[in-house]
């Protein structure tokens, strides 16, 4: 079990390059010295890093947890920039929160979904003129459906907790389906139109389905 | 053997209109998801012909966990048919050919019938019947149900053994096809088996040790798609019906209409809209129905019951004679003033489409007494009469809501609680006074439904609602709907109010009444402060909530109640008249919808409620009086 902190600290030391550093070479600043101390000692004696001075070098162990940590920061930014359209900067500092409580198998998964986008960028194999909306979205952040303004073109691109919602499936609205939002209320609920039908949806439905806006045609 | 077919497709697309017109039975017709709940079954003749006709539950597609769904699933499980008629929405033939492409998987011989030819023109949709025929590789027939167009053609086009066993096949994804084979193969299920155990669907002929072996496949196919298999190939369906319906249609200019859903569904001016219609359909029932219900009773009372009475028989047939009299009373002052207006208007706002648009505004508020938007019309009939309330909790889709629905409804006060209240309270006590009431009700209806919403087992969900279609209704198909309603309460509610009045009736006549009074007259005086009297008056409230009043003028031996009663007391009597057990009637339509044991509980509760409160007033009121 490590802190939120030792993560900081052994992810820190694996960014700088080096086999070897000086504690003050840290950008720890926003940490209370005493604290710093106090979790450091419990990584040396965890194992996870070699204490020798001023010196901090990171054991087999701390190298492994370290890469760890590096790889959902990774991740978590290449996400949020990507998919979800946020700065670089911003993306940063968020997936710096984040890394720390995200499972290693939804880092997985998220991975394998970044590198199917990549993928699905780079090779079109010209699917079906009706299944693709690409030119129409040109990449923008994936949203809920309940932050979309009232009359626009959207591209459904996934539904979260999609068993509750399973109905949202067997009336179209599917991964990939063009559907125009008709109306909504303070409260977020939404009539959307897919198939040329109207749906009424309650706030929780429509908070649950994510999408992209598109450039009206 | 008859021959026997079976009508299928989504909800509001004319298919209990079509078994209407062929079969001349009357089954139900609305523009409103989940109309048909039981399967009807119905036979066509022509001439010398004919075959038998099922109607089932409106469906978006068979691999739901609705009531209608798992219904049509095992019906169609069950082969007890030899074809199937699929009806679908011309106008909206996409999103219909779904479950139509699902359908032809059965592979029984099927007949497409595309309806609603007339709306799909209106919007400029030209569909090319030979060439989706050909597509499907079944026979399409193009109809105008409401005006019986082509529908003779459905009936020949049987008759003839012109039906097929459809042609068509849904390209699965690869991984989907080989997870089929291989649950073909190795458990000897039907293609549409397979896919459902995939789809992780509940049915009955898969079993518990075929659904685990097919959990490795199912999350094998997730983790390569990251989407679930049931995802999968609802896509791939829709994919498929996407190209067969665009290849087909072809699109011209529509032509102009209104477009109202700008005013019904906004915020403003949708909800003063919706106020007015609820309040205005209350007020109107409110008012006719009274006098409708008063004009009832006093045409029984001088041509029934007086000349009965006058004839002076034995006692015992007077007595019995007598209260079966009153149950008639009782239940056709309920039916014809309250049911049949309630279910002529509610009729119309579903007809027209104005039922879907409701249930979207009123969501919210809902929500927070565990309810969906469709629960408003149940809420707001209950003012009226607890009968088609209860009947109408039906509309909503899930087990959970209809119970917590129910208790609300029962709780909140009926048009009769009405009269008791006004008249005990209002015109004894004060008009404040009686406003109390409403207020403790609804404050406690707030709390329960709050409660109940926590406590019931269940997710609550949010609302996913087709809207239906606005059209102008026809007043034919509103009153028949109207009569169907009446004819199912007096069905339901009838054999109940004769047997508990008649049980009353004797009750009274061997005096069982006056030595229950005087057993309760202990007991009722220390708990809530009334005489034995009263609380008798109160048992024979469950009959009618107005006789409660009615016989508790009768038991006092004088109209005003004042010389008998002190206004405390009146006010627990309608305090506790308002809250509990629900009339004999409501307590069938109960039984009826929600099942013996659930009706029970809420009767115990709300005899339990009704008693608490009122002892509870017992004690409180003396406490306001000396301040």
């Amino acid at each position: 079990m490590t802190s939120i902190l030792a993560e900081d600290i052994l992810e820190e030391i694996l960014n700088t390059g080096k086999e070897e550093v000086q504690l003050h070479a840290l950008s720890l600043s926003h940490h209370a010295e005493a604290e710093i101390e106090k979790t450091l000692g419990s990584l040396v004696e965890h194992g996870f890093v070699h204490l020798n001075n001023e010196a901090i070098r990171l054991t087999k162990k701390g190298t492994e947890k370290a890469t760890q940590v590096a790889r959902k920061h990774a991740v978590l930014a290449n996400f949020l920039t990507e998919v979800l359209g946020r700065q670089p900067e911003a993306a940063s500092e968020e997936a710096c929160i984040l890394e720390h409580n995200i499972s290693t198998e939804t880092i997985d998964r998220l991975d394998n979904f970044l590198d199917r986008k990549n993928l699905d960028a780079t090779t079109q194999e010209t699917p079906p003129e009706y299944a693709n909306h690409n030119n129409l979205t040109c990449k923008n952040p994936i949203v809920p459906l309940s932050e979309c303004p009232e009359g626009s073109l959207l591209h459904v691109s996934m539904i979260c907790r999609f068993a509750k919602h399973s109905r949202l499936v067997d009336l179209g609205v599917v991964p990939g389906e063009l559907i125009t939002l008709r109306r909504k209320l303070a409260n977020n609920a939404v009539v959307i139109t897919v198939k040329s039908c109207d749906i009424a949806l309650s706030p929780e439905v429509s908070e649950n389905i994510m999408v992209e806006r598109c450039e009206t045609l | 053997m008859i021959f026997r077919a079976a009508l299928i497709g989504n909800p509001s697309v004319g298919k209990s209109l079509i078994f209407n017109k062929l079969t001349g039975l009357g089954a139900e017709v609305s523009n409103y998801p989940g109309t048909t709940v039981g399967v009807m079954q119905g036979v066509v003749r022509c001439g010398d012909a004919e075959f038998s006709l099922a109607d089932l539950p409106g469906i978006y597609s068979l691999s739901g966990d609705s009531v209608e769904e798992k219904m049509v699933r095992e019906y169609l499980l069950a082969e007890n048919f030899d074809l199937l008629i699929a009806v679908l929405d011309a106008k909206h033939l996409e999103r219909n050919l779904y479950l139509l492409l699902q359908v032809t998987e059965i592979q029984k011989p099927l007949l497409a019938v595309l309806n609603m030819m007339d709306e799909a023109e209106a919007a400029g949709k030209i569909i090319d019947i030979a060439a989706l025929a050909k597509q499907l590789g079944v026979s399409v027939i193009p109809s105008v149900a409401t005006d019986g167009k082509n529908l003779v053609d459905i009936a020949r086009a049987i008759f003839d053994g012109k039906v097929s066993i459809p042609t068509i096949t849904i390209p699965y994804d690869p991984h989907v096809e080989a997870a089929v084979r291989c649950l073909r193969k190795f458990h000897g299920l039907s293609d549409p088996e397979a896919l459902w155990a995939l789809e992780r669907v509940t049915v009955s002929t898969i079993t518990q040790e075929i659904h685990e072996n097919t959990l490795a496949v199912v999350s094998e196919i997730e983790r390569r798609h990251m989407m679930s298999p049931k995802q999968i190939v609802a896509a791939n369906r829709h994919d498929l019906a996407k190209q067969i319906a665009s290849s087909v249609t072809k699109m011209t200019p529509p032509k102009r209409h209104q477009d109202f859903d700008a005013l019904l569904t906004r915020e403003f001016p949708g909800l003063p809209i919706l106020a007015i219609i609820m309040v205005s359909i209350l007020l109107i029932v409110f008012t006719l129905g009274g006098m409708l219900e008063a004009e009832i009773v006093s045409l029984m009372t001088t041509y029934v019951a007086d000349p009965f009475h006058a004839l002076t028989l034995e006692p015992l047939t007077n007595a019995v004679g007598g209260a079966i009299i009153l149950a008639l009373m009782a239940g056709l002052g309920i039916a014809f003033p309250y049911v049949f207006l309630f279910y002529f208007f509610i009729s119309i706002l579903e007809d027209t489409g104005y039922l879907t648009r409701a249930a979207f505004l009123a969501d919210r508020g809902m929500q927070k007494l565990g309810l969906h938007g469709q629960g408003l019309i149940p809420m707001v009939l209950s003012f009226g009469c607890s009968v088609p309330a209860i009947m109408s909790i039906r509309l909503l889709p899930i087990g959970r809501e209809r119970v917590i629905a129910s208790v609300l409804v029962t709780m909140l006060p009926c048009s009769a609680r009405t009269v008791v209240i006004s008249g005990i309270v209002a015109s004894f006590v004060g008009l404040g006074t009686a406003f109390s009431i409403y207020v403790i009700v609804f404050v406690l209806v707030f709390i329960v439904g709050c409660l109940l919403s926590r406590v019931i087992p269940g997710e609550q969900c949010g609302m996913i609602l087709e809207m239906a279609e606005l059209r102008l209704p026809i007043a034919s198909r509103i009153i028949h709907k109207s009569c169907m309603r009446v004819r199912e309460f007096i069905s339901i509610a009838m054999p109940l109010l004769l047997v508990s009045s008649a049980a009353l009736g004797l009750f009274e006549h061997y005096g069982f009444a006056a030595v229950f009074e005087g057993f309760i007259d202990p007991i009722s005086t220390t708990v809530l402060g009334l005489p034995g009297f009263a609380f008798t008056a109160l048992v024979f409230g469950i009959l009618r909530k107005e006789m409660a009043f009615e016989t508790l003028v009768v038991m006092a031996g004088t109209a005003d109640l004042t010389a008998v009663l002190s206004g405390g007391q009146l006010y627990i009597f309608a305090l506790v008249c308002a809250l509990f057990i629900p009339c004999i009637s409501t307590i069938a339509v109960l039984v009826r919808e929600i099942g013996i044991k659930n009706a029970a509980m809420i009767t115990v509760f709300t005899l339990c409620l009704g008693i608490s409160f009122g002892a509870l007033a017992h004690l409180l009121i003396p406490l306001f009086l000396t301040h």
